[in-house]
Order: structure tokens, then sequence, then C-alpha cells
């Protein structure tokens, strides 16, 4: 027999099978459900179609079908947060400036190409390290950009292989827009995450005061590595004519 | 040199999408089925909504009412789709939804069928009124609660609403 003189609202029974009310009000649905046929089923039909749609669309699948409409970037499969990263960066930077610059450290700590920028920071388990010039990393990996602007910019970032094969980070493949950003400190989103690859790479973080096509950059410095023939890929020679670019290198251990 | 491509702008991790379906995407179909009424569509529009999830996802963890939070993107979401469906499409599937009902008077069509039928007709706060009051079950006091009217707009929205049903049943011809 139900003994009960009014039903929790359908919105409630939604949020208690996720456990998603709070305390008090999950304690009177609960004791409402436990003499309530009728919420009983509402319930075990939401249990149902949970059921249903994990069976018919698991969560991997799903996942893979809403990254590929969300857009192509560089997949981020760490629990970091993008403030994490940022954050990590301006400690790293803080104790960097802290230690550094009094024993006369050089500029080439913070990269600048006419007040612009370039903070390169790789992700290793839970040690975050300022890449300058190169680093020597491994699959797992991951590597961020924090870029900061005396004025609104244009930017795009895209890998290099020493084989010549580009695969962009920002914007995606297929897009011939680079990002905007505003003045100041911009932290790009997600990370990309290196794999197994032994090829050498490295990272272009292209910046222009007009808007450009980031694709016909990444040609001219593709042209340029060919034709720079048997050159160290490590060195930044061959790169001497492209100022709008500045460049970090990754090893492969 | 990456892992597969992924949005840039990606607020959460796999993890917490992941998570985040596992938990409530049941829920978030079960809107889009009641306000699109059509299974491909439904599921179109819950793979756009943790597309959302995956770029704003971020007011998702910090959201006091989750559920709220992702019923209020699939909506936006649904009425999108709905807003691009022609108004002679609706019309033809209430007669396709109501041929099938024959003489059965138990299977008349309600008050409710018709106004998530007609949803796109009303404005983005009537909208809401049906949907709490008709989906939800909020009683006229949780909605005033919600939406910060008094309990007597609600009850006079709500009266406005069921005579525009009305309206519409006798335009259609519906029993």
């Amino acid at each position: 027999m139900e003994l009960v003189s009014s039903h929790p609202a359908a919105y409630d029974l939604d949020c208690y099978h996720v456990q998603a009310l709070d305390g008090e009000r999950r304690q009177e649905v609960r004791r409402h459900v436990e003499s309530c046929d009728r919420c009983r089923a509402y319930l075990a039909e939401l249990d149902a179609q949970r059921e249903a749609l994990h069976k018919r669309l698991p969560a991997q699948s799903f996942f893979g079908e809403v990254g590929k409409r969300a857009g192509p970037c560089a997949i981020r499969t760490s629990l970091i947060p993008a403030w994490g990263f940022a954050l990590a960066g301006l400690v790293v930077l803080g104790l960097l400036a802290f230690f550094s610059w009094p024993a006369g450290t050089s500029v080439d700590e913070v990269r600048i190409m006419g007040g612009f920028q370039v903070h390169v920071f790789v992700e290793r388990g839970e040690a975050v390290e300022q890449v300058v010039t190169a680093a020597r990393v491994s699959e797992g990996d991951a590597v961020r950009f924090c870029l900061v602007s005396p004025r609104p910019a244009y930017v795009a970032v895209f890998f290099m292989e020493d084989s010549g094969k580009v695969s962009w980070y920002l914007p995606g493949s297929g897009s011939d827009a680079p990002l905007e950003i505003a003045a100041g400190e911009t932290t790009l989103p997600a990370s990309a995450r290196f794999d197994a690859s032994t090829r050498n790479e490295r990272a272009f973080v292209i910046r222009s005061a007009e808007p450009f096509v980031p694709g016909e950059v990444a040609g001219r410095v593709q042209d340029a590595w060919r034709r720079a023939g048997s050159v160290d890929f490590s060195s930044a020679d061959w790169l001497a004519g492209f100022q709008e670019v500045e460049s970090v290198v990754f090893e492969k251990k | 040199m990456t892992s597969p491509l992924f949005p840039c702008n990606m607020a959460l991790s796999e993890e917490q999408v992941v998570a985040a379906y596992e938990r409530y995407g049941h829920l978030v179909l079960r809107r889009c089925r009641f306000i699109l009424r059509d299974e491909q569509l439904a599921e179109d529009a819950l793979h756009e909504v943790f597309v959302k999830v995956m770029k704003y996802g971020e007011s998702l963890l910090d959201a006091d009412a989750p559920v709220r939070w992702l019923y209020r993107v699939a909506e936006r979401v649904c009425f999108d789709q709905l807003k691009k469906r022609p108004a002679k499409q609706e019309v033809e599937m209430i007669e396709q939804d109501t041929a099938g009902r024959g003489a059965d008077p138990a299977a008349e069509v309600s008050d409710r069928e018709l106004l998530v039928k007609f949803l796109d007709h009303f404005d983005k706060k009537t909208r809401r009124l049906v949907l709490l009051y008709h989906l939800d079950g909020y009683s006229q006091d949780q909605i005033a609660r919600e939406t910060g009217w008094s309990r007597q707009t609600v009850h006079k929205k709500l009266a406005r609403v069921h005579e525009k049903a009305e309206s519409l049943r006798r335009s259609l011809g519906i029993a």
C-alpha cells in the first residue's frame, strides 16, 4: 500500500538517481522512495535506460565521437586542469626569476620576440619543467605553451619531425586561421602528448600582428628544412630567416 | 607526434568527460528524447551536449546542481534543433502520433504531449515553464522559486499555456 501524500518532483528523482542531491533532501527522497512503488518504478526505469544507453553507446566510443565533433587539436588526457599548468608555469617562472636573475642569467631564460614571450613547459609525471631551447622527452610526456604578448596578436603552433612531417597543435588540421589572443598572458588550451615515435621534433610558435595563413608559414619552414641538407636539426641556424617564428627542440630519449 | 587529435579548447580531461557521460548521459538523452521525440535526433543532441561539456564543462564541475546545468544545455541544443525542423513536419508528426491511437479514449493527446510537441512555439521562459511543470514535475511553488516569478505569475502563465494547448488542439482537430 502506498502511504505517501506527495511524490518528489521528477527532477529530484533524477538527481537522487545520480547521487546529485544534498544530504537532507536526499534523506527525504530516500524515505519516500522506500515506501512508494511509483517512484521506485520511475528509478528502475532510469536504471534500465542507463544500462541500455551504455550497452548501445559505450563510454569510450561515445567519447571518440564527441571528440570528432568538437574539432581537431591535441588530446589532453591528464587530470591536471588548464589552470594547473598555468599555475605550475608561474611558480616555475617565479622560482627561476628569484634564483637566476641576481646571478646575471641571460634573457634567454624567457624567449622574447619583440616583447612577445613564449614559455614552453613539459609535464613529466608529477613534475613540470620549463623548456628554454631544447628538452629531452619520452613517450607520455606532455607539452604546453604559455604566451605573453604586449598587444593583441595572432598565433599558431605546429610541430615538425626531423623527417619534415608537420602535425598541428593550434589551430587544428584543416583550419586556415590562426588563434587571436589578447594582450597579456595566454595559456594555450590543451596540451600535446608525445607518442612512441623516436623522431626528434621541433615545436614552432608563429606570431604576427596581422592575420596569416598558418599552413603557408609551416610550408616555408618545411621547405627551409629540406633545403638545409645535412644541417643538425637541433641547431636553429637554418631558421635564421624566420623572424615571426620561435621554436624549441624535443629530443626523444 | 601526439595521440589522437582533440579539441584545443577542451575544458575537461577524457576521464572527466567519460565520468560525466556515465553518470548523467542517460538523463540527458531522456530529456532530449522527450523534447525531440526522435531517437536519432535525441542521440545527436546527446553528442552535442557533451561537446559543450567538453568545451565548457569546468562550470559543470563547479555547479551546485549539475543535473540542472546539463538539462539547460540539453534544452538549448534541442530547441536549436527544433528551430531547424519545419513547422509542417511538426504537424505531420502529431498527425502520425494521433492516427495510431484509434478510438482508444485513454490514448487522447494530453496537454503535456501537445505542449511539448509545440515547445518551439513558445518563448524561452515559457518553454522552461512547460518543462519544469510537465517534465520535471515541479509544483507551482517550486517553479516560482526556480524562476523568481511570484506564484501568482506562475499560475497565470500556466493557465495561458494551457489555453494555447486547447487552441492548438482545436486547430489541429485533435481529441
